[in-house]
């Protein structure tokens, strides 16, 4: 590695970024925790905390305070029943700091339909989450601690095509719609881009799984806040597996970088800061939206913002079977998708991509391109992500990284591409400031943020783009689940020789109504096109393509003087080695027609 | 002085001699098509480059999708009920269409593509037929007659059967057409004080074609800039993306695209053909393990564009 490269990789964990949304909590009360008899967790997740710090002050708003927020008349309400029937890692998602993914393969059917139904109530619901997150809001409030010390283990799991057909009967997998989820990822990988030549690691068949070869059957995914806690329950469900004749394929344990690289993927950005808000709420009462919103109902775009940035989306694009997003308005629902068997309604398409990270590569990469352009390594990375390494964005901090704006969740996500941006109303926080930062001005050239950047080419926001107006870009988000893999190489500094060429990447994990019209819409029509959703380039980060072999790419950034500068990524910075396309079922169908066939 | 003397023939083309009166009747029928001066949203305007001096200071490529999205919204549990839909020529309407030639069996052996204007034809053919049947029986068919083209009358017919039922030349979906490509760009936002993209929705039009336009359009002329239409105007096919295609042996396919009119990157016409010699037809090809059954299937993975300059100076 050269020594720019190495200064740049080990500044990356300098940089403090705060974990509480901007929000001052009240003052602690001391050791409150340990009167409460909970193990503390040892650490929580930075996004968990965000998100929770939002929640801890949505449910302090000051009753009578006349600034409320809204929702639309037409968003879905979920009972007891449903909220138990919906897997909560699809909604509101599990975000714990220790996962571990279990692909396995199954034996006999009889066996696999018995522990299908060993497993079920060992799957963590929506509601088990949603009321976890409520306490812990108000644990938090009343110890006036970040880490207020629950914890918790859950599972979730996902069944390929073929082992739908085997479990449920062949004609109701072919009930499944989705042409993609039927084929299966291994047959859709040169489609993705994914490399032609059988010698690059990065071909199908020498997938670690998810290849021709080792396709897997069902993905389990643990997740806790004690790696203690993960074994434990990992041993279990293995043990289970193979007393039904069940084999692990291939195991993968991730976990999130640590210290103030916690959140981050390994190469060093914060990850998972854009996320969608799922509209609806449950039954428990008029405000337990399944995302909390923020936006006083005074503001321009409270109907379609939960919070600055954080665009509702109705569950219909992450749950079959519920009201889907209109193409045209994105405050009307369109009508809910049809093909798929009754059993599988409240269930949601799964994909997951092992990508292999070339960190070093990367870094070395930014390191020349930036001698080039004549800056610095860290703000020709950032240029190619769209933020820097903190999740400051460059719309709102063009010059430098911005710890206070990264940790600012009312103001990190807040920025359009081609217009200005305009202050939120938002409802009253107690203990939050106001948005103070910079404000985003508009860039509807890309000259500073360019359109190549990851998160310009995955979200183009408020754009235009090349299949229509900003509403069908609601159509294209997912429901984000990852989480790195490997040892950390960012942050190190003089990292060994071994731990430059260590295994490390992203288990990229998100939820969809549609395979197709989502997670292979944004990758192959924007993440891999050099001209959509605008010309400029390939996202450089997880963009992917080979045209008859040919795997160079371009992409294209704007230097201090006006022009623009290509440059072209040499070598495959980002591999995928594994995967699968998964569906994960409601819960009523793993103890109904996929336990008993 | 304006930025335009005289407005291009599409891809520049020159299918008469330098010195024919088509060049002037071009200009004249792209001037018709463009108000002096149009305030789409905010303080910018639309402009036209023939009358308005600009000091162009940026450039910007809309680009779209070939396939028609109002079908794919239509069909979104279905995407096959899409592309046979797609078929018929009066649902391209993304200033892309194509004609599909299959063998005796079914099997799909040639798909021709085309973003050539009516207007364009008609002002060739109003000054010289004899190069529009020329140019139908080199792009078309030898077979090709003047009677076929031209009505009694002596006007051209551009539904005849070469450009309908046997073959493709240019657009004949009404809103394909270089009158509504300049319409829409010069169409005012709907409210009238959107500040964002977002304060545009909901948006009427259902094709990415109409929304890329005027969503960029409304964007660049709320900074206060002034637009217009490069030169030459017109849509064109920007590039395709063949990759996760492949021949029946499972490897990746050749490429098979050839640009009979305009450039490559900057495409009129444009036809996918296997060649004889690699022993497989269109229809043989799969994209991502789908065999290709339609023509819609390739239009998907067409991409269209239309060009502009930016006066970021003045309004």
């Amino acid at each position: 590695m050269n020594s720019d490269a190495a200064i740049a990789l080990a500044a990356l964990a300098e940089t403090q970024t705060a974990l509480l949304s901007g929000v001052e909590l009240p003052a602690s009360s001391g050791d409150a925790a340990a009167r409460l008899g909970r193990a503390a967790a040892e650490t929580v997740g930075a996004e968990a905390v965000a998100a929770e710090s939002g929640e801890v002050t949505g449910d302090q708003m000051p009753a009578g305070s006349g600034r409320t927020p809204q929702a639309l008349a037409d968003e879905p309400v979920y009972d007891a029943d449903a909220a138990a029937d919906i897997q909560g890692n699809i909604v509101p998602g599990f975000n714990k700091d220790h996962q571990h993914f279990l692909f396995l393969r199954f034996g006999s059917i009889d066996g696999a339909r018995e522990w299908v139904g060993w497993l079920a109530p060992r799957i963590t619901a929506m509601d088990e989450v949603l009321d976890f997150r409520r306490e812990f809001r108000a644990l938090r409030l009343r110890l006036g601690v970040r880490e207020p010390g629950l914890s918790a283990t859950w599972t979730a799991v996902a069944f390929s095509f073929p082992a739908i057909a085997a479990l449920a009967g062949h004609t109701d997998a072919r009930a499944f719609g989705e042409q993609s989820f039927r084929q299966g990822l291994a047959e859709r990988s040169t489609y993705l881009g994914d490399p032609t030549d059988p010698d690059h690691r990065g071909h199908r068949a020498n997938w670690v799984v998810g290849g021709p070869d080792n396709e897997a059957d069902a993905l389990v995914i643990v997740a806790a806040d004690d790696p203690n806690d993960l074994d434990a329950m990992v041993d279990e469900i293995l043990d289970h597996a193979s007393a039904h004749g069940i084999t692990l394929l291939f195991g993968q344990r991730g976990d999130t970088l640590p210290g103030n690289l916690q959140g981050h993927e390994h190469f060093g950005f914060k990850d998972g800061i854009s996320q969608p808000g799922v509209r609806g709420r449950r039954a428990t009462s008029p405000d337990d939206h399944l995302t909390p919103r923020f936006l006083d109902a005074d503001d321009p775009h409270a109907e379609l913002f939960a919070k600055p940035g954080q665009p509702l989306v109705w569950p219909g694009q992450f749950l079959l079977g519920e009201l889907r997003q209109h193409h045209q308005d994105p405050t009307i629902p369109a009508a809910p998708a049809s093909a798929f068997p009754d059993w599988a309604r409240r269930g949601s398409y799964l994909v997951c991509r092992r990508l292999h990270q070339d960190v070093v590569g990367f870094w070395e990469m930014a390191t020349a391109a930036a001698a080039a352009m004549g800056t610095t390594p860290v703000r020709l990375a950032s240029m190619l992500v769209g933020r820097w390494p903190s999740g400051a964005p460059l719309m709102r901090s063009p010059d430098a990284d911005d710890a206070a704006l990264a940790g600012d969740e009312f103001a990190n996500n807040h920025f359009l591409f081609d217009d200005e941006t305009r202050p939120s109303a938002l409802v009253d926080l107690p203990g939050y400031p106001g948005d103070t930062h910079r404000p985003a001005t508009e860039d509807l050239l890309g000259k500073v943020c360019p359109f190549a950047a990851h998160i310009r080419k995955v979200n183009s926001r408020d754009s235009g783009t090349d299949f229509g107006a900003p509403a069908d870009t609601f159509l294209r988000l997912m429901l984000r689940r990852g989480i790195p893999y490997g040892e950390p190489i960012a942050g190190i500094a003089d990292p060994s020789p071994e731990l430059e060429t260590g295994e490390r990447g992203l288990l990229f994990a998100a939820y969809m109504a549609s395979i197709e019209d989502q997670f292979e819409f944004v990758t192959r029509r924007w993440a891999n096109s050099p001209v959509q959703p605008n010309v400029g380039g390939v996202d450089p980060i997880i963009g992917q393509r080979d045209v008859r072999g040919d795997r160079r790419r371009t992409v294209d950034l704007p230097a201090a003087d006006g022009s623009t500068t290509t440059i072209e990524l040499q070598e495959d910075l980002v591999t995928p080695t594994g995967g699968g396309y998964f569906f994960a079922p409601p819960i009523s169908a793993l103890r109904g027609t996929l336990a008993a066939g | 002085m304006s930025l335009v003397g005289r407005f291009d023939t599409p891809g520049s083309l020159r299918d008469v001699p330098a010195g024919s009166p088509l060049y002037d009747r071009w200009h004249a029928t792209i001037g018709a098509l463009i108000a002096p001066s149009t305030p789409l949203s905010g303080p910018g305007a639309y402009v036209d480059p023939s009358e308005r001096d600009l000091d162009v200071t940026a450039t910007r490529a809309y680009t779209w999708t070939g396939f028609s999205r109002p079908l794919l919204m239509k069909h979104r549990d279905d995407r096959d009920a899409a592309f046979a839909e797609g078929e018929d020529r009066s649902t391209q309407i993304e200033y892309l269409e194509w004609h599909v030639a299959r063998d005796p069996s079914g099997v799909i052996v040639r798909v021709t593509f085309t973003t050539e204007t009516p207007e364009y034809w008609k002002a060739l053919a109003a000054v010289a037929p004899n190069r529009v049947v020329a140019l139908y029986r080199e792009l078309v068919d030898p077979a090709v007659r003047s009677k076929d083209l031209f009505k009694a009358n002596g006007r051209y017919d551009p539904l005849n059967r070469w450009n309908t039922t046997h073959g493709i030349v240019h657009y004949i979906m009404p809103i394909n057409s270089m009158r509504d490509l300049l319409g829409v760009s010069q169409e005012v936002e709907r409210t009238g004080a959107a500040l964002d993209g977002y304060g545009a929705l909901p948006y009427g039009r259902e094709t990415g074609a109409d929304a890329r336009i005027n969503l960029d359009l409304w964007s660049i002329n709320r900074k206060g800039y002034a637009v217009a239409t490069a030169d030459p105007p017109g849509p064109l096919i920007i590039d395709w993306d063949d990759s996760g295609w492949t021949d029946p042996a499972g490897e990746p396919v050749g490429d098979h695209w050839r640009v009979v009119r305009g450039v490559r990157g900057a495409a009129l016409r444009v036809v996918y053909e296997v060649p004889p010699a690699a022993g497989y037809r269109v229809g043989d090809i799969r994209i991502g393990g789908r065999p290709i059954a339609f023509g819609g299937q390739l239009a998907e993975h067409v991409i269209m564009s239309a060009h502009g300059v930016i006066d970021r100076g003045a309004s």
